[in-house]
């Protein structure tokens, strides 16, 4: 057995069967499932100094997940003792440091570590990975197979203004939040309205003197409909764990429905828009105020947000919604197109993550040298989600056209798993040394997907949103269907699909 | 994800029916122990008992099937079941739009090697001096029934007889030699077949006769010219590479081939629609499949959603 331990110290090569690149949520389940399917020789690349992903990563107050937690958790470690429906990313995190610690896959982790460039090895049939720690040393890995858990919110996104470089005050992305700025009788901007901003305005705005909301689109809003979950109920569910199962099957066939409306149903669509937009007059009672904040696409267009507390921050006399373009930055101030200049402190970033190009900022050259920004010219794509073609024994997980909008994303990294794993073992069965996707299976599979696309409220909704790609506009982030659906297209491997590379020429007949 | 359903057939297959079959070298016996599960036929689907060109079998039709016709090749060893105990499978077709005919081929030890394959052969022909043009005929088997279903074709091949329009295969058994890896690595996983069991029990169809023989064993056959195949198989089973060597072997000779390997089922789950989900999902892909290839594409029968 591999000696996981030497691959965390020996500063050198390090050589091994499959390697992780991310400690989050897809990193753990993919650690997770290789142990278990007694696949040792791994390990876990994480650019950060603790597991979590973007649940370590973000910090910002009020921080959430929008999906409730008894889903939004894997569904082999069922935890009895979420405080909330909703839970905190703090809760989050530490969810994901017990997982870790329940499957021992601490020592297969290497933190501090951030993959800067794979190259496919076509003689050696690996990947040869270069990544950097912190104290800027190269390390040098060969991976046979290479697994990205880089998912797909962590890289900040920042909008073009002119002059946000003049601006004098602190200013920082919701991702990068500081704690250490005092925002108590400042004067503050936050730029954006997306799932970050709505979570921490609520909490920062009565510390704040003056608070300029600037949004460029109403979101959707829904009711989040949070609730503590009482002790009582908590040692319920430890008592009884098949409980969990059952909260689980119910939220996600709760959940699971709403897809008909992204999918074009009118009716389920136009249901929830009345959910929503009698969310927003119960709350906002000004017509004005109303006006601005009603939405003028369809519901799910855009990520349909969850919250309780971010329409009444609104009667808040400090708090101000600007929908005024900002025309430009001044060292302390933000003056809008209607000539109205602001005078702000501290600028917040709630302006959202770069979706659509992955690996922003690393490299990936697979077969003939073929760099993956480069195959992703024309918007990215992947067979299932999972495999590019060009890009022998790589998967991606919750790779292009597998992010959800309506269900929990947990679900679909743990079909993509399950998928890899049922891959690596054909792969160790039938001794093949590297698995590529056809070309034409990948460009069958995303014409099949843009043309179900095509009907979708993603994309004939009246809106531009990140799930579109900046420059073919099509949606390469979501999932076109059910989860149901996708499950059950993960079940199985079509082998024919793939080009498979024998390690030993084949003694058959 | 593999259902929790499939790891139950599973588990239920292991021990009802692996654990008595392990070793055993009767076939009389092996017969019984392969005896399926109790079946109910819905009210919609009419099956009526009849002979083609000779050949006995029975004709499985339901409301929605059209002119495409599929000639159903049961799977057994060579040595067991029968049309009547492949009907969870041929009723499921019916029911997607095909009138099903299951040939009651000669089985082995009685009738040996080449009869099973001359059966098939007769009732093909049958079919085609019916009136049924070959671009509406499609063939399918489970099992030995997908091995046999191969050595039609390549029969008929020689024989220069139009191939029928496409062929869907199920866990099929193309190597009675038995000389597939995963034979000796999957053996315990195997929900069904206890691997050294494999070779002795092609005996009962071959006799003396070499099992590497090409319509024995279509695995060491040339499959050039052979019609586009689909074939399911479980990853777990000892027989996986009985197909994908055939598929890697089929396509190498240029025939078109859709291999999906499922984890987890047990061998020709397809016979169990009603308890296994991906039984379902896997006849649901090859009717699919075999209609799009078949002239008549009855589209208003495709994707059919299956009731029983």
């Amino acid at each position: 057995m591999p000696d996981p331990s030497r691959n965390r110290d020996n500063p050198a090569g390090i050589s091994v069967d499959v390697l992780i690149v991310g400690g989050g949520f897809s990193g753990i389940c993919m650690g997770i499932k290789l142990l278990e399917a007694g696949m040792k020789n791994f390990l876990i690349i994480e650019k950060s100094e603790d597991v979590g992903g973007t649940w370590y990563e973000n910090r910002y107050p009020g921080c959430a997940c929008d999906v409730p937690s008894h889903l939004y958790s894997f569904s082999f470690e069922r935890n009895p003792d979420w405080t909330r429906m909703f839970a905190s990313q703090q809760e989050i995190w530490q969810y994901l440091k017990s997982c870790v610690q329940r499957h021992g896959l601490s020592p297969y982790i290497r933190f501090n570590t951030r993959f800067q460039e794979g190259v496919w090895d076509e003689a050696e049939g690996h990947w040869r990975i270069s990544a950097k720690d912190n104290s800027g040393n190269n390390l040098g890995i060969r991976a046979r197979v290479l697994i990205s858990g880089m998912g797909a919110l962590h890289v900040p996104h920042y909008p073009e203004i002119p002059g946000v470089e003049r601006f004098a005050g602190p200013s920082f992305h919701s991702s990068t939040w500081k704690p250490e700025v005092d925002l108590r009788g400042k004067s503050v901007a936050v730029v954006g309205t997306g799932a970050s901003a709505i979570q921490f305005i609520p909490h920062i705005a009565p510390r704040t003197g003056k608070l300029y909301v600037f949004q460029r689109t109403a979101p959707w809003i829904v009711p989040r409909l949070d609730f503590g979950i009482s002790d009582k109920w908590r040692e319920r569910f430890r008592r009884l764990p098949s409980l969990t199962w059952f909260v689980r099957k119910f939220l996600f066939f709760s959940l699971e429905w709403r897809v008909l409306s992204f999918l074009g149903d009118r009716f389920v669509r136009e249901y929830l828009e009345k959910i929503a937009r009698r969310h927003l007059e119960r709350s906002v009672r000004d017509p004005n105020l109303r006006a601005a904040l009603t939405p003028r696409y369809h519901i799910g267009c855009k990520r349909i947000l969850l919250s309780d507390d971010f329409y009444p921050v609104f009667k808040r006399p400090n708090v101000e919604l600007v929908t005024e373009k900002i025309s430009e930055v001044l060292e302390r101030s933000i003056v809008t197109h209607d000539g109205v200049e602001r005078p702000v402190d501290v600028l917040i970033y709630g302006t959202g993550f770069h979706v659509t190009d992955q690996f922003i900022g690393m490299k990936l050259f697979g077969r003939r040298g073929v760099e993956i920004h480069d195959a992703w010219r024309n918007g990215m794509s992947a067979y299932l989600g999972v495999t590019v073609s060009g890009f022998p024994n790589f998967f991606i997980l919750l790779g292009p056209n597998t992010g959800l909008g309506h269900n929990s994303v947990v679900l679909m990294i743990e079909a993509q798993v399950g998928y890899v794993i049922h891959c690596l073992r054909l792969m160790r069965g039938r001794k093949i040394a590297a698995m590529e996707v056809r070309a034409e299976s990948q460009k069958h599979f995303a014409a099949n997907i843009q043309n179900r696309m095509a009907r979708t409220v993603w994309q004939s909704g009246g809106c531009r949103s990140w799930y579109q790609d900046i420059h073919t506009g099509e949606n390469t982030t979501l999932w076109p269907g059910s989860v149901i659906g996708y499950m059950r297209e993960m079940r199985s491997v079509s082998f024919s699909e793939y080009e498979l590379t024998h390690a030993f020429p084949s003694q058959d007949s | 994800m593999p259902s929790i359903q499939a790891h139950l057939a599973v588990w239920i297959t292991k021990w009802r029916v692996k654990r008595r079959l392990k070793g055993c070298r009767d076939y009389r016996l092996a017969r019984t122990i392969l005896r399926p599960l109790p079946y109910k036929v819905p009210t919609t689907v009419r099956i009526s008992s009849a002979q083609v060109n000779g050949v006995p079998g029975e004709w499985v039709e339901s409301p929605s099937s059209g002119e495409n016709v599929l000639l159903y090749l049961h799977g057994g060893g060579y040595f067991g079941c029968s049309a009547e105990t492949h009907r969870p499978v041929t009723v499921s077709f019916a029911l997607h739009g095909f009138r099903v005919f299951a040939p009651n081929y000669r089985l082995g030890p009685e009738n040996r090697f080449p009869a099973a394959v001359d059966d098939a052969t007769t009732c093909y022909r049958g079919l085609l001096a019916g009136g049924h043009s070959p671009q509406s005929i499609v063939v399918a088997g489970d099992s030995a029934g997908g091995g046999l279903a191969v050595s039609l074709m390549l029969v008929l091949r020689a024989a220069g007889v139009p191939l029928p329009a496409a062929a869907a295969l199920f866990s099929p058994w193309t190597d009675l030699a038995a000389t597939g890896e995963s034979i000796r690595t999957n053996a315990s996983r195997c929900a069904l077949f206890h691997g050294p069991d494999i070779a002795p029990s092609a005996r009962y169809y071959l006799g003396d006769a070499d099992p590497r023989n090409p319509l024995a064993s279509p695995l060491y056959a040339d499959l050039s010219g052979l019609p586009p195949m689909l074939i399911h198989v479980s990853a777990d089973e000892t027989l996986r590479d009985d197909s994908t060597r055939l598929a890697e072997k089929a396509r190498a000779a240029g025939v078109r081939v859709e291999l999906k390997l499922w984890p987890v089922v047990p061998h020709a789950w397809q016979l169990a629609p009603a308890l296994i989900p991906e039984a379902r999902q896997s006849l649901r892909e090859a009717a699919k499949f075999l209609h799009s290839h078949a002239a008549e594409s009855d589209s208003d029968s495709v994707g059919l959603a299956y009731h029983a």
